[in-house]
């Protein structure tokens, strides 16, 4: 059931992406001040609202494993993690070069993308100190905790360095206003990457419960 | 319909995006594949250990 | 329950003027630093007044984490971390009563590194000590409370040294952001009107949520 699950939401998301990327190429026009590069849009902001969707549903395994203690909950949480950190970052490095081409520099220090970088660094750090822990209770338990205060500081973190762009200005990625056709093509995308989102997702998820399933053996190895 | 200005950087930027993607997919396979040779040795292991008290 | 709290606080500082070990080494570390942002940076007035609210608390942030690190890591060589957790001490007490030992102890040492940093740098910290007591006080309490949670988190962590900056650094940002400009701003003569007000609002909103979420979740985190 697991395999049927990764199979259709996989297939769709290529299907949605493959088709979509005809739609971005093709039909739509060039925007007036960027020319082509703009088109990165498309696979920037999608995987960035991915990532931010992801993250939320890591703090609410990590929510649910408090309240159920199922390790299923843990698995989800940091399935969802890792899968948010890949999505942030394409977000990061699309981000790094539209500026470069915008600016001049890979990268300007705006708002966006510092915040954006910021949300990694708080989430690598949940991926790394997972294996620091070698009682598995444990390490859900504290991962739990620790989703919970990422997601926490999400919007702050957000908030905050937008507050200080305000102050010290600086660049800004101008997104300007979408037309119809192209802020359908975002949608779509969005979708498609979203769907993208839940299928590695759930590989990782079944990746996870594989390996503790291996923790349970190895135990019950050594105790015979 | 399709400008030439800017279009390495476009070219460059989905490279890039999907580059990140698939290598995660490729650790994502390997990843599944080394813990399922291990969840087959321990298993193997552990009926050999179960034949052998016997 | 204030006495159980004044308990540990007591305890805790007690235990750390005996041996003065993480004092030392804060200051020492604190001191150190100011040393070398002169020969990195090599700054004129002018340069020094614009960096110093970075400078300060970067200095600030580094030196209390050495100190937090010890905040339940102290806790560990014979047992006593399970003794206190077995006492009949709500796990929320036993974290306020070592968060404000932290925060007392984070606090004496940068206000000892504060006239160094005044006399090294030629900076009037006279006129402006009470408004940038205010933000030192708020900034430590939000460092200490991500640092004293974290430092529980990890208290049985193998790399803990390493683990817990790279964990409290990037959730403390937004805090640090408005402290260091609030800091830097004062230095320079402002006051809480405008800008600042929203920083100020910003760090004390940080502070309360993550006081109430430590509050909230920390028996989860000691007990399991």
């Amino acid at each position: 059931m697991k395999e049927k699950a990764i199979y259709i939401t996989g297939g769709l998301a290529g299907i949605i992406l493959l088709l979509n990327i005809y739609n971005i190429f093709m039909v739509l026009p060039d925007e007036a001040n960027q020319g082509a590069v703009y088109r990165i849009l498309f696979f920037h902001v999608p995987p960035a609202i991915t990532g931010m969707v992801l993250f939320f549903v890591a703090m609410v395994g990590g929510i649910g494993f408090l309240s159920f203690k199922d390790f299923w909950w843990d698995a989800l949480s940091v399935a969802a993690v890792e899968v948010g950190v890949v999505m942030s970052v394409v977000n990061l490095v699309t981000g790094s070069i539209w500026g470069r081409n915008q600016w001049g520099i890979w990268w300007a220090w705006d708002a966006r993308i510092t915040s954006q970088f910021l949300c990694v660094l708080i989430y690598v750090g949940y991926l790394v100190i997972r294996p620091a822990f070698s009682d598995a209770t444990q390490r859900a338990t504290i991962s739990a905790v620790l989703s919970i205060f990422a997601f926490a500081d999400i919007p702050i973190v957000w908030f905050s360095i937008r507050w200080w762009r305000t102050q010290h200005p600086g660049p800004v990625l101008e997104t300007g206003g979408l037309q119809h056709d192209m802020a359908m093509a975002l949608l779509y995308n969005t979708i498609g990457f979203l769907l993208l989102g839940a299928a590695l997702t759930l590989i990782r998820l079944r990746s996870e419960e594989v390996q503790r399933e291996i923790e349970s053996m190895r135990r019950l190895a050594h105790a015979l | 319909m399709i400008e030439a200005r800017n279009f390495q950087f476009l070219v460059l930027g989905l490279s890039a995006a999907w580059a990140v993607v698939i290598a995660y997919m490729f650790y994502l396979v390997r990843r599944d594949k080394k813990l399922n040779q291990e969840l087959s040795r321990l298993r193997d292991m552990l009926s050999d250990r179960e034949k052998s008290s016997r | 329950m204030a006495n159980k709290v004044w308990t540990i606080v007591a305890k805790d500082l007690r235990s750390e003027f005996r041996s003065k070990e993480s004092i030392n080494a804060a200051v020492s570390f604190a001191l150190v630093m100011l040393v070398i942002f002169n020969f990195a940076f090599d700054p004129t007035a002018e340069e020094t007044h614009t960096l110093s609210g970075g400078l300060l608390w970067i200095i600030f942030v580094f030196a209390g984490t050495l100190v937090l690190n010890r905040s339940f890591a102290r806790e560990l060589p014979n047992d006593c971390l399970d003794a206190l957790i077995a006492a009949p001490i709500p796990g929320f007490q036993l974290f306020l009563g070592k968060a404000i030992a932290g925060f007392i102890l984070v606090l004496g040492v940068e206000l000892i590194s504060l006239p160094v940093f005044g006399i090294f740098y030629d900076i009037d910290l006279i006129a402006p000590f009470w408004r940038l007591f205010l933000v030192m006080a708020l900034g430590t309490w939000a460092l200490t409370v991500i640092g004293t949670t974290f430092s529980a988190l990890t208290v049985n962590v193998r790399l803990r040294e390493i683990m817990l900056p790279m964990l409290i650094y990037p959730v403390l940002m937004p805090a640090l952001i408005a402290a260091i400009t609030m800091s830097g701003s004062i230095l320079d003569g402002g006051t809480f009107s405008g800008n600042n007000l929203i920083w100020l609002k910003l760090l004390s909103g940080f502070s309360v949520i993550y006081t109430a979420l430590a509050v909230g979740l920390i028996d989860i985190v000691l007990v399991g």
